[in-house]
């Protein structure tokens, strides 16, 4: 009994008092804070990632390069704080892009139906059928490597898992007495899409961009790794690691820590997807019963 | 059960059909000339346009992608521009790592993923089960290549227990196959495992859950007999499907795995053919890994129905 109060309790707290209260929040917000602020601020310290230090070349952690040095001397921290652009562009714009598309998409073929419903949703079929980082290396073979083409090749591969997921919510959502009736009085459907339906899938996409953004910060490592993403000199993480791999034996430090901050992001909005499930899932104890 | 398995068949054409056309759109519309990747700058113009004829691309689209699909559906998969050897044939020249690197994978998550979440299951709440669970997390959460670079770095250059990359056919040096496939199949089977412990774990709780392992308990049962006999086996239906489902997901491994080990498979093949522009051998072999991955969907749906009497098609 005292829990169902506490339960009741917590469940009428905002959301985000309730994830600023989860402890796995606790810890992605930070360290997403962090790769945010390294992107912004990297700029403003200048060219100091390009800068070579030719005495030093591959040396491990040190008081004068605090993460090492790579194979032309560049401190390896510059680079790392340099290269969170990077990511953070991939957790941005291209999980934007496709937030934005594949939500437009999923409203129409859920709320329509029909044919345009049954083509839109053969094509998603298709898409989701070549793995992740298959597709993406296909569409990056299309149009050439480079962050902008990564970018656009994370997007076209996220937006079907967007379209697929939003389709599946509007299914459910559109049969419910306010959409009917917001039908019956007369709302456009332009407006009874952006009004009616779409706040209900706030939930919905905030956890799944989260979860998109680690798939996608991954896909876009694992090209920039293969040599296809970012193109040197600009740092990337993936392709930071890359580089380190072929210096394996001279130094363990280039590849370790680079890698250390794509693990710590992607993990950070792996935990946050899951804390913000939570959250957003006390306001709704009839789609978790049991819970 | 026949009149679903024909239904999920045809419900397969559609699907191949928009993958083919993706497929062909995306490598076909790319800018520049594909003679030029062939011959080279100093070309003539008169053997470019004989080239052009001679690979088809003289004609309209649809007619260009109607011959592709002609030829696919008869096995011929069209010649690698840079070597002119069949693509069909480079193909299945590279299955055989690929398709042994993904089943040692599978077999290592299976035989790690399965215990591993039963104990974290059966000591629920405990720093056993946060261990594990945690664990699985941190497994999730590192890319293939970095997961790599650190098996690599451990195993191959501080404690030089095996080499750090490197291929030998089975069939000539079982040992030495083995060996070298130890580090990249680890690398492609990590995030299967905590797929794998994930799903047991959570599936063997809920089974713990239900009536008829209370009447089994009533009954005077061993707990040990009540966990592997009663519940585990309905627990591992999901456990099945889920992951057979990652066969995709391991596709993508597969892909950077190779690369980092210098593995001859379909990974490879693909990443190779992008830097070198050989786009028939591109083509070729993502349609096989596509149709693969969507064969395996399908298997896996109708093992799922085989082992859940409870579900009827």
């Amino acid at each position: 009994m005292a829990t169902e109060t506490t339960t009741t309790r917590d469940a009428r707290r905002p959301v985000l008092t309730r994830l600023l209260r989860d402890r796995r929040a606790r810890f992605a917000l930070p360290v997403l804070a962090t790769v945010a602020v390294a992107a912004v601020a990297s700029p403003l310290l200048g060219d100091r990632s390009a800068a070579t230090d030719t005495d030093r070349l591959l040396t491990g952690p040190s008081a004068r390069h605090l993460l090492g040095t790579d194979e032309l001397g560049r401190d390896v921290l510059a680079r790392i704080v340099d290269g969170a652009a990077v990511t953070l562009a991939v957790a941005t714009v291209a999980v934007g892009l496709a937030l934005v598309l594949g939500t437009l998409l999923g409203l129409v073929a859920g709320y329509r139906g029909g044919w345009i419903d049954a083509l839109l949703m053969r094509t998603v079929d298709g898409l989701l059928a070549f793995p992740l980082l298959v597709l993406a290396l296909t569409v990056v073979a299309a149009l050439g490597p480079g962050l902008r083409n990564a970018l656009i090749a994370i997007a076209v591969v996220a937006t079907p898992r967007f379209a697929r997921v939003v389709r599946g919510e509007v299914l459910s959502l559109r049969t419910r007495e306010w959409v009917s009736a917001a039908h019956i009085v007369g709302v456009p459907t332009p407006a009874l899409l952006r009004r009616h339906l779409l706040p209900h899938l706030a939930g919905t996409l905030g956890v799944f961009a989260a979860l998109q953004a680690s798939t996608a910060i991954i896909a876009e490592a694992s090209l920039s790794f293969l040599g296809l993403g970012v193109q040197p000199p600009q740092p990337s993480w993936g392709a930071m690691v890359a580089a380190g791999t072929d210096h394996l034996d001279a130094s363990w430090s280039l590849s370790v820590f680079p890698g250390l901050a794509i693990l710590l992001t992607i993990a950070a909005f792996n935990l946050l997807a899951d804390a913000l499930r939570d959250a957003f899932d006390a306001h709704r104890p009839d789609l978790t019963p049991g819970r | 059960m026949i009149g679903y398995l024909v239904r999920r068949l045809a419900q397969l054409i559609p699907v191949l059909f928009v993958v083919s056309v993706v497929l062909f759109l995306l490598l076909r519309l790319l800018p520049g000339d594909p003679t030029t990747e062939i011959l080279g700058q100093e070309a003539s113009a008169a053997d470019r346009a004989a080239l052009r004829a001679d690979l088809g691309l003289d004609t309209p689209l649809w007619r260009q992608f109607l011959d592709w699909i002609g030829g696919v559906l008869t096995g011929d998969l069209g010649r690698s521009w840079l070597t002119d050897e069949p693509v069909a044939g480079v193909i299945v020249d590279r299955l055989p790592a690929t398709v042994e690197l993904g089943l040692i994978a599978l077999l290592l998550a299976v035989l790690i993923g399965i215990p591993a979440g039963v104990l974290a299951a059966v000591r629920r709440r405990t720093a056993t089960d946060s261990a594990l669970t945690g664990l699985g997390v941190l497994a999730l959460s590192t890319p293939h290549f970095y997961l790599a670079a650190l098996l690599i770095l451990v195993f191959a250059i501080w404690l030089r227990v095996v080499p750090p990359s490197g291929y030998v056919p089975f069939t000539e040096d079982p040992a030495g196959n083995l060996v070298r496939m130890v580090l990249p199949a680890i690398t492609v089977g990590s995030t299967v495992v905590a797929v794998v412990l994930r799903q047991t774990r959570g599936s063997l709780l809920a089974a713990l859950g239900e009536d008829y392992i209370r009447t089994a308990e009533a009954t005077g049962l061993r707990r040990r007999r009540i966990v592997t006999v009663y519940a585990l086996r309905n627990a591992l239906v999901p456990v099945v499907t889920v992951t057979a489902l990652q066969i995709g997901a391991l596709m993508s491994a597969t892909v950077v795995t190779e690369t980092i080990f210098t593995l001859p498979g379909m990974g490879t093949l693909i990443v190779n053919g992008i830097f070198s522009r050989d786009l028939p051998v591109v083509q070729g072999a993502v349609l096989v890994v596509v149709t693969f991955v969507l064969l395996v969907n399908l298997v896996t749906d109708l093992v799922y129905a085989w082992l859940d009497p409870r579900i009827t098609y």
